[in-house]
């Protein structure tokens, strides 16, 4: 008799402990938000690699640099559309601090 | 079903002994669930981050329970509310600090419940490959992050982490194609107090639409180590911290960058069955704000 109360307290008190133990194990929330220049960013930094700098493109395989980016923002490279450039221009100005 | 029946017979003076043990000690998230893209460079990014979930049900071992029958009818459900603070700030193109803190709420009906500050992280993350200066190669970013214990009481039964220190080491890797992206991230915690170490990955994909607007969906994995069991050979209550927790999640999200400098998200996530030792979430909901300076 003894025994099977014991069993049954410490089989209690393993499974209470389960509903604590178990609150938390795993990132629960989803990513963070993310604002309009940084989704910007990432695809300004896509339309230059494949827009502006790709083998078949107006200036292929040009290194960026900060003149670059001056020029780039200064004059908008052809073939872009209006989110692709707004991309771009995002892009550069926050990279090189223009 | 043996043990099921035990605990349906035990004595309520049992289950309140039972319950007011201070033993449980759980598994706190962390920051695993990144994005191998840094922050702009110069940019200081604020995040804020409501999260609300709730289990009616738990695994002991691989055995799916009610909440009901675990508590002894004390409560139906775990309630947890967490709301965190992220801080991102880029260096570079190439480095970003990242850090979080936060504070929590764990509610399991009228057998325990407890709040405090959760457990914090502090660390970098390093891009040391950029899809879009190699050519065909993805973006690769590796991220280092101290895990600082929370101020909540870890021996509890509603305890919000297992209030241990620790170290995170992660490798993410990302590709776009357009508005498509695909990532991937592992890694591995290490923490002190005999908590074993735990890996964790995540598949994810994201759409962007619209010009302000994204979407996500994920899938998410984590395993601490060992082979013991809640229960099961060998355990004792002093031994809560070296079990051997399961746990997959598939996350949903959707974005919107209202503005140049701040955007909002909505998240959703629900475990999936086969977990190990954890609780199985019905429903774990998100919202986020996030502005740059």
């Amino acid at each position: 008799m003894k025994t099977n109360t014991l069993r049954r307290a410490a089989l209690a008190l393993t499974w209470a402990c389960t509903a604590g133990f178990s609150m938390a194990s795993g990132t629960d929330g989803a990513a963070g938000a993310e604002t309009g220049d940084t989704a910007a960013y990432n695809r300004g930094k896509a339309v230059f690699a494949t827009k502006v700098a790709c083998p078949s493109c107006p200036m292929p395989g040009k290194s960026l640099d900060a003149a670059l980016a001056r020029e780039l923002t200064a004059k908008k490279p052809p073939a872009l559309n209006a989110d692709e450039a707004r991309a771009l221009d995002v892009y550069l100005k926050r990279r090189f601090k223009l | 079903m043996k043990s099921l029946q035990l605990i349906k017979t035990t004595k309520p003076g049992t289950r309140l002994i039972a319950l007011l043990a201070t033993v449980a000690l759980p598994l706190v998230a962390q920051a695993e669930g990144g994005s191998p893209w840094l922050p702009i460079p110069g940019q200081v990014l604020l995040g804020v981050q409501h999260t609300t979930q709730s289990a009616d049900s738990a695994f002991v071992g691989a055995m799916e329970v009610p909440v009901r029958t675990i508590t002894g009818g004390a409560a139906t459900a775990y309630k947890r509310a967490t709301t965190t603070v992220r801080l991102s700030y880029g260096f570079s193109d190439a480095l970003a600090l990242e850090g979080s803190v936060g504070h929590g709420r764990v509610k399991v009906g009228s057998a325990d419940s407890d709040s405090g500050s959760t457990d914090s992280t502090l660390g970098l993350a390093w891009r040391v490959l950029d899809e879009f200066d190699s050519p065909g190669a993805p973006t690769v970013t590796l991220r280092a992050l101290a895990i600082i214990k929370g101020s909540y009481d870890g021996l509890r039964l509603a305890a919000l982490g297992n209030q241990q220190n620790g170290v995170e080491l992660a490798l993410l890797v990302g590709k776009q194609w357009g508005g498509i992206g695909l990532w991937a991230e592992a890694g591995v915690q290490d923490r002190s107090g005999g908590v074993p170490n735990a890996n964790f990955y995540e598949l994810g994909a994201k759409a962007s639409f619209a010009g302000s607007l994204s979407a996500s969906l994920s899938y998410a994995n984590k395993k601490y180590g060992g082979d013991l069991d809640i229960g099961g050979p060998g355990f004792s209550p002093a031994r809560f911290q070296q079990v051997r927790a399961e746990r997959e999640l598939v996350k949903a999200s959707l974005g919107w960058g209202f503005a140049s400098n701040q955007g909002v998200s909505l998240g959703w996530a629900q475990a999936l069955s086969g977990g190990r030792n954890t609780n199985k979430d019905d429903q774990i909901v998100s919202v986020s704000y996030t502005i740059g300076f």
